[in-house]
């Protein structure tokens, strides 16, 4: 009688406290890896993803009919400083032609095993993520293109990010900014080891793992280890712009420029390994 | 059209445009720099939460946050969990100081900008992925401007659609619709 009074007076406040701890039931699965891809993500990427490039490439049109027909002061001045860099890139690739087929020698002369080849996969840009904590962009290439989980993303300026989601016709990569991304790095000059930690939104990551003693300077060149198996060795990561060594401690703090600015990607290449080739001895060598 | 005709074609033509909306927001509707870029759902799940009483107020939270997960890159759960949770603290304060109207409703949507991105960041914190907290608070100053500009905007579509499918006369309300402006 007392109970059924009492659920009678609190039985609202009662119902509200419980809806306040349904939302726990998700974060019960936050840990568990599931199955990716669920039938309701397939169809709406099928269906999303081609007007999302869609709407991507009609924008690029309008800034295109803007930038090649509309705005063409300066394309002179442009083209001739650009014939200049061209003649000087065409003679530093002569160079390292030689440097290569030099290097290519001198490795079967000591028979050391080829690094890692990859071969890159072009894609467009067509879309990023809608959220402020995550930092995902949407690519127009997926499975059918050959890109799998775990791929790296590059441009000519360094590395990008890494494929986090495929689809059948696109894909989902999360961005060397993103605070769920690491990659293994090295400092050029010092060749002391890290880990390069996305912070966010902001345009700068961390670097983690960075021993008190390693010689680390504003200004350094932080390239890929390789030793992560996702990025081939040296590519270029970025750049460091602030060190902090507290007081106390085993590790100091840094944070990185990265290479590639992510405000502007359009075009990024996915690397994907080739099957090495073993190489042989040169008879004789020693 | 039939009442019945009505109930058959709401959610199919809802997802719809959910789908239309997240192709939109990915791509065309995304803000210069860093104001991010225009996402609905959370807006709906507001406008939910001043006019469903509390039982459809979290089974169609639950639904809508699952449906816009697939447009964020983080884990769906800590999505998901941190909409509803905003979803049921948005109809307390609404309740509690009676709000209605499209001033008050986009007051609401900043307040529940800030709320999400709070219990977002908390939750991240768990699965160790936070980004730091400057980038938080910025960020999430920033994002109010796109959140409040889409909940003045979306307001009266949303009643208009309300009015449309009947929900008035389905769902016992707990504010009167008729202050509703």
């Amino acid at each position: 009688m007392a109970i059924g009074r009492w659920w009678g007076r609190n039985r609202k406040a009662l119902l509200v406290g419980v809806l306040f701890v349904l939302p726990f039931a998700p974060l019960l699965f936050a840990r568990v890896e599931l199955p990716r891809l669920n039938i309701y993500e397939k169809i709406h990427a099928f269906f999303v993803h081609p007007v999302a490039e869609g709407a991507t490439n009609a924008l690029d049109g309008v800034s295109v009919l803007w930038t090649r027909y509309l705005a063409l002061v300066g394309t002179s001045r442009e083209n001739d400083a650009l014939k200049k860099e061209n003649a000087e890139s065409r003679r530093r690739i002569l160079e390292l032609e030689e440097v290569d087929r030099e290097n290519e020698r001198l490795k079967k002369l000591v028979a050391i095993p080829d690094l890692e080849k990859f071969e890159g996969i072009a894609g467009r840009i067509i879309g990023q993520d809608a959220a402020f904590e995550s930092l995902g962009f949407y690519l127009n290439l997926g499975s059918e293109e050959g890109i799998r989980e775990r791929m790296p993303v590059v441009t000519s300026d360094g590395i990008v990010g890494t494929v986090w989601r495929v689809y059948r016709h696109s894909s989902v990569f999360l961005a060397l900014l993103d605070p769920a991304h690491d990659v293994d790095g090295l400092v050029v000059r010092s060749r002391a080891r890290l880990i390069v930690e996305g912070k966010g939104k902001p345009l700068l990551a961390r670097l983690k793992y960075l021993d008190r003693s390693e010689d680390i300077r504003v200004g350094d060149e932080i390239l890929t280890s390789g030793l992560d198996g996702v990025f081939p060795k040296g590519l270029r990561v970025g750049f460091v712009v602030k060190v902090d060594r507290p007081r106390a401690g085993v590790t100091q703090d840094a944070e990185l420029r990265p290479a590639v600015d992510l405000g502007r990607l359009e075009e990024v290449l996915v690397l994907r390994k080739v099957p090495p080739v073993s190489v042989a001895p040169v008879s004789g060598a020693r | 059209m039939t009442p019945t005709q009505k109930k058959v074609l709401e959610w199919p033509l809802l997802i719809l445009i959910l789908w239309l909306s997240q192709s939109m927001e990915i791509s065309l509707l995304r803000l210069p720099g860093p104001l991010g870029s225009f996402h609905i759902p959370p807006v709906l799940i507001v406008y939910l939460a001043l006019t469903r009483s509390w039982g459809s107020l979290t089974l169609l939270a639950f639904v809508f946050s699952y449906l816009g997960s697939t447009s964020v890159s983080h884990s769906a759960s800590i999505y998901i969990a941190s909409q509803v949770w905003t979803a049921l603290a948005t109809k307390s304060v609404a309740t509690a100081l009676a709000l209605e109207g499209r001033p008050q409703f986009t007051m609401l949507v900043v307040g529940s900008h800030i709320v999400s991105r709070l219990l977002t960041h908390v939750l991240l914190a768990y699965l160790g992925q936070n980004a730091d907290v400057f980038s938080f608070v910025s960020y999430t100053l920033i994002g109010t401007l796109p959140a409040a500009l889409l909940g003045w905007l979306l307001f009266p579509l949303f009643m208009e659609w309300d009015r449309y499918f009947g929900h008035e006369a389905d769902d016992s309300r707990e504010l009167n619709p008729d202050l509703i402006r």
